[in-house]
C-alpha cells in the first residue's frame, strides 16, 4: 500500500509533480476500497473532488496557496463542518447538518486542505474502544478482530491503513493518545487552549482537546501549526508563543514511578529499557519521579467527565435539531427524544454524572473530584520542575480484540489509567509507535508528556525518539 | 446507589429507563462508584479552590446570526416558529 506523508504531498503539488486532484481522487479510492473492511469513515465529503479542482486552479494561475494545500485530511465526526453531516456517531444527530464550521476546520480550509470525510468514533466521543458507536465499531487495521481504540478510533484507523495523510481527533481522557497507540500511528493532545474548541461538540469542557494524528511528527507538526491559535470564539483558547528552548543533551527524562508498578507487557518493558538506554547514551538523563496523587486520575476523571457532561448533554430536547420522538405532551417529548438517541454508555455517563452534581452529593464528588484534580495538577508542575518530559505507557497492553470488554465498563474506564492525568492538568502528550508486542504482534505506544505550552519542545523531542526508534528496528512496518 | 436513587437520577436526566436497565445499571454504577469512593478519604483540607474563572474576557458584542438552515434542522417548524406538543 502506497502512502504518502503530508510533507512529500505538500512538497509535490507545490512543484506540480502531482496534482490536488489527483491526491484526492487517490484516497477517496482507497477508503472506497478499504472502509467496508475498517469502518473508518462515516460519511465522505462529495465536495473533496471540487475543492482539489479549485487549489490547482489556484496553482495553474500562480495565485497563493495555503500551507496545506491539496493534502486530504479527515475530521472526526464531533467537530462541525458546514454542509456535511455531524454525527457525533450518536442516532441523537443521525442527520445533523452544522451550517457552521469548527474553527479548527475553518482554518485547515483556509490555508487549502481538502477535507475528505468524517471519521467514525464512540457514541459523543464516550469510550475507549469505539464499540460505542451508532455506526459500529472500528476495526484496527493492522488485525480486523482487534478494536481501533477509542474514541478517535476512526482517524487513528483511517492515517494507519493509509486512507488519509493526517486526521484531526479529540481527547477528552486518552481519545487521540490511546487509539493512536493501538493503530502504531503518532497521536497528540496538545496543551488545553492551545486549539480552539469552538464547533466541538462538547462532551466534557474543561477537559476536550483537539489534535490529530499522521503518520511521523513531522506531519504531525505540519496540522498541528495550522489548526492552533488564540479563537475569539473560545474564551479558554490561548495565543502563546511557543519556544524553543537549547538541544537534546540537556534535556531531563522523568519516568513516573507509579505508572512502572502496574503489570506492563513484557514487550513494552523491553522496548521501554532500550529507550532508557538510548536517551543515557546520548547523555540525556533519566531519573525515577513519583507523582502521589496519579493513581486518583481515573476516579478524578470519571466525576468530573460525567458531571459535565451530564451538563452538556442536556442540550439534546428534539426541539431544535436531532432525534425527535413521537410525543403527546412535552414532557415526552424530551424524554423519549433523549432515550431513544442516546446509547448505553451516554446514559450511563449522564446517570452517573447527574448523581454525582446531584444535592447531597455535590461535595463529596464533584467538589472533591475537583480539588484532587489541583493536587495532580500541582504534582505534574513539582515533577517538571525537575524533568523537561516525562515518558510513560500510553495503555497497559495493546489493542484488544473486540466485545472483549464492552460489557464490563469499569474494566474499560480502567484502560485509561496513564492517559486521563494529562487532561486533569491541561498538558500536552503525545503517543508514538515504538514497535509491537510478541505476543499477538499488536503496536505499542510510548507516551511523552510535558509542561503546559511546551508543545513545541515536545515535539522536538518525540521527533528524537522517534528517529532513535527508526535507526534501531526500521520502523514499525518492518 | 439503589434502582430508586437511580429512577430519580434518570427522571432528573430527562431518560426512561426499563426496569431491566435499572437493575443493570445499579450493579455497573454501584462498581464504579466504590471505585470513585477512593476521592473522599483524600485530605484536601489545605486546599484553597475558588470558583473564579481565570479564563479571559472580551467585549461583549452582537454579531448578527441568521440562518434559515439551523432552523430547518428542527422536525416540526411552522413559520420559522418550532412547533411542539402541548405542555399542559
Amino acid at each position: 500500500m502506497k502512502k504518502y506523508k503530508v510533507k512529500q504531498i505538500i512538497d509535490s503539488i507545490r512543484s506540480k509533480e502531482i496534482s490536488a486532484e489527483e491526491i484526492t481522487t487517490f484516497y477517496l479510492n482507497e477508503i472506497q476500497n478499504s472502509n467496508k473492511d475498517i469502518n473508518a469513515f462515516i460519511s465522505i465529503n462529495e465536495k473533496a473532488l471540487t475543492h482539489a479542482k479549485e487549489v490547482d486552479r489556484k496553482i495553474a494561475n500562480g495565485e497563493r496557496i495555503g500551507k496545506l494545500a491539496g493534502v486530504p485530511i479527515a475530521i472526526k465526526d464531533n467537530i462541525c463542518t458546514a454542509g456535511l453531516k455531524t454525527t457525533a456517531a450518536s442516532k441523537m444527530l443521525l442527520d445533523f447538518v452544522p451550517d457552521y464550521n469548527a474553527t479548527l476546520v475553518e482554518k485547515l480550509i483556509s490555508e487549502d486542505a481538502i477535507i475528505i470525510g468524517k471519521t467514525n468514533m464512540d457514541e459523543f466521543a464516550m469510550g475507549s474502544s469505539n464499540e460505542t458507536s451508532f455506526f459500529g465499531t472500528v476495526n484496527n487495521p493492522h488485525n480486523l478482530e482487534y478494536v481501533a481504540g477509542g474514541s478517535s478510533g476512526g482517524s487513528a484507523a483511517a492515517v494507519a491503513a493509509g486512507l488519509v495523510p493526517a486526521a484531526i481527533g479529540t481527547d477528552t481522557g486518552g481519545s487521540i493518545r490511546q487509539p493512536a497507540a493501538f493503530c502504531g500511528v503518532v497521536g497528540m493532545k496538545p496543551t488545553y487552549g492551545l486549539v480552539s474548541r469552538f464547533g466541538l461538540i462538547a462532551f466534557a469542557s474543561s477537559l476536550d482537546q483537539a489534535g490529530c494524528f499522521a503518520a511521523n511528527v513531522e506531519d504531525l507538526k505540519i496540522v498541528l501549526d495550522v489548526i492552533s491559535g488564540d479563537d475569539s470564539k473560545d474564551s479558554t483558547s490561548v495565543a502563546i508563543e511557543m519556544k524553543n528552548s537549547p538541544g537534546n543533551s540537556e534535556y531531563k527524562v522523568g519516568v513516573i514511578k507509579e505508572f512502572m508498578e502496574e503489570g506492563l507487557n513484557d514487550s513494552f518493558t523491553e522496548k521501554f529499557n532500550e529507550i532508557i538506554k538510548i536517551l543515557n547514551s546520548k547523555n540525556i538523563s533519566t531519573n525515577n519521579i513519583n507523582l502521589k496523587n496519579i493513581k486518583l486520575s481515573i476516579p478524578t476523571y470519571y466525576v468530573i467527565a460525567t458531571s459535565e457532561a451530564s451538563s452538556n448533554l442536556s442540550r439534546y430536547d428534539g426541539v431544535r435539531y436531532g432525534h425527535r420522538a413521537e410525543a403527546n405532551t412535552l414532557k415526552d417529548l424530551y424524554r423519549k427524544s433523549r432515550s431513544e438517541g442516546f446509547g448505553e454508555e451516554v446514559k450511563r455517563r449522564i446517570i452517573l454524572g447527574t448523581y454525582t452534581l446531584s444535592s447531597g452529593y455535590f461535595d463529596q464528588y464533584y467538589n472533591q473530584a475537583r480539588k484532587v484534580r489541583a493536587l495532580i495538577t500541582q504534582d505534574f508542575e513539582q515533577a517538571f520542575e525537575s524533568c523537561d518530559f516525562l515518558i510513560t505507557p500510553v495503555v497497559i497492553g495493546t489493542a484488544f480484540k473486540t466485545g472483549e470488554k464492552i460489557n464490563d465498563p469499569m474494566s474499560m474506564y480502567l484502560n485509561d489509567l496513564f492517559t486521563t492525568s494529562a487532561n486533569l492538568a491541561g498538558i500536552p502528550g503525545i503517543s508514538i509507535p515504538i514497535g509491537r508486542c510478541k505476543k499477538n504482534n499488536m503496536p505499542l505506544g510510548l507516551q511523552i508528556l510535558s509542561k503546559k505550552f511546551n508543545d513545541l519542545e515536545l515535539l522536538k523531542f518525540a521527533k528524537f525518539i522517534e528517529t532513535q526508534m527508526e535507526e534501531m528496528c526500521g520502523g514499525l512496518d518492518e | 446507589m439503589n434502582e430508586e436513587v437511580i429512577k430519580k437520577m434518570a427522571q432528573l436526566s430527562e431518560l426512561e429507563l426499563s426496569e431491566s436497565e435499572v437493575s443493570k445499571l445499579a450493579g455497573e454504577l454501584n462498581k464504579i462508584l466504590e471505585y470513585m469512593d477512593q476521592l473522599t478519604k483524600v485530605n484536601c483540607d489545605k486546599l484553597n479552590l475558588s470558583l473564579h474563572n481565570d479564563s479571559k474576557q472580551r467585549e461583549d458584542q452582537i454579531i448578527k446570526y441568521e440562518s434559515e438552515d439551523l432552523l430547518s434542522l428542527s422536525k416540526d417548524l411552522t413559520a420559522s416558529l418550532y412547533k411542539v406538543p402541548s405542555s399542559i
